[in-house]
């Protein structure tokens, strides 16, 4: 079983092979977080790669206030956000841009079930302001507590929600005008 | 300016409103939480762990180099200063003769050396952005 103390421990001994069971463990988390904050695949690996050298470099400092897992995603979003705005200015919008929001996906043909209609969602979660992305991710997908969401992003709690409320209507409104109930 | 501020005092004011709506949002539409629940079938590549172990050790073996070349550095310059104080302007002389006479062979060796280590540092910083 994974022993993430006794692990942290033998990493900051200079065990590398510790940390190789770091990279294995939170790897499916840090792809999932810039998986929706990025586009491009080759961005993901290279910025996934930067995240990991960043949490072993730091990771001396980490002081287990938060769990290992709300550490590596706070990381890995200012790595993202970072790297979003220095190479793609034009896709780091602010929300006050898409006060009237509209997916420009069409409503498919024919009525989507399973894997499909899950592409079709992560079509329209890709088409959401980034903000919104980041936090339906984080809390959908990732598992993680407003409160969690909050230590990553340091977006106030009721910012989260309204985020979270908002993104999920979007969400909601176009798969019911899609025909889904 | 003031539209702006409005905005934001809205959106804040929203966000208040949002606070209770969302707890009783999550009940309802299953087909939406489900889905959102669902983690991408794509991942990271397969040696992708066994990349970032590769880039650390190459960082880890710049910093040590980098550490030995410094150290080698000091000593030099402490050698040179020892010099300065042992030898005599004889001794001084002697060694120029010396230096001059092999000039263009520890010239050319210096010059091989630096090239050697140039040419390594580039291939590892390559190595490092691949």
């Amino acid at each position: 079983m994974f022993d993430e103390e006794k692990t942290i421990n033998e990493i900051l001994k200079g065990n590398l092979d510790a940390f190789q069971h770091i990279v294995k463990q939170y790897q499916n988390l840090v792809y999932s977080i810039l998986n929706r904050m990025m586009n491009n695949d080759e961005d993901i690996e290279d910025v996934g790669q930067d995240v990991f050298i960043k949490v072993y470099d730091h990771l001396k400092s980490f002081k287990r206030e938060s769990k290992l897992s709300t550490w590596i995603a706070k990381i890995t979003y200012n790595v993202a956000v970072n790297y979003i705005k220095k190479n793609a200015k034009h896709q780091f919008n602010t929300i006050d841009d898409h006060s009237d929001f509209q997916f420009s996906s069409e409503t498919p043909e024919t009525k989507l079930i399973g894997k499909e209609f899950d592409l079709y969602i992560n079509r329209l979660i890709s088409e959401l302001p980034l903000q919104y992305r980041t936090v339906i991710t984080l809390y959908h997908l990732d598992d993680f507590s407003i409160q969690e969401i909050q230590k990553v992003t340091k977006f106030p709690e009721g910012t989260i929600k309204g985020y979270l409320f908002r993104a999920r209507k979007l969400l909601k409104e176009k798969l019911e005008k899609d025909g889904y109930q | 300016m003031d539209t702006n501020k409005d905005k934001k005092t809205q959106n804040l004011i929203d966000d208040q409103e949002n606070y209770n709506e969302f707890e009783k949002d999550l009940l309802g539409f299953n087909i939406l939480n489900d889905s959102l629940k669902k983690p991408s079938e794509k991942g990271f590549s397969l040696g992708f762990s066994t990349q970032i172990i590769r880039k650390i050790e190459i960082k880890q073996q710049l910093k040590f180099n980098l550490k030995m070349y410094s150290l080698f550095s000091l000593l030099v310059v402490i050698g040179l200063g020892f010099s300065a104080v042992l030898f005599s302007e004889d001794q001084f002389l002697m060694m120029l003769s010396l230096f001059l006479k092999y000039k263009f062979m520890i010239l050319f060796s210096l010059i091989i050396v630096i090239l050697i280590q140039i040419s390594s540092c580039l291939l590892t910083s390559k190595e490092l952005e691949n």
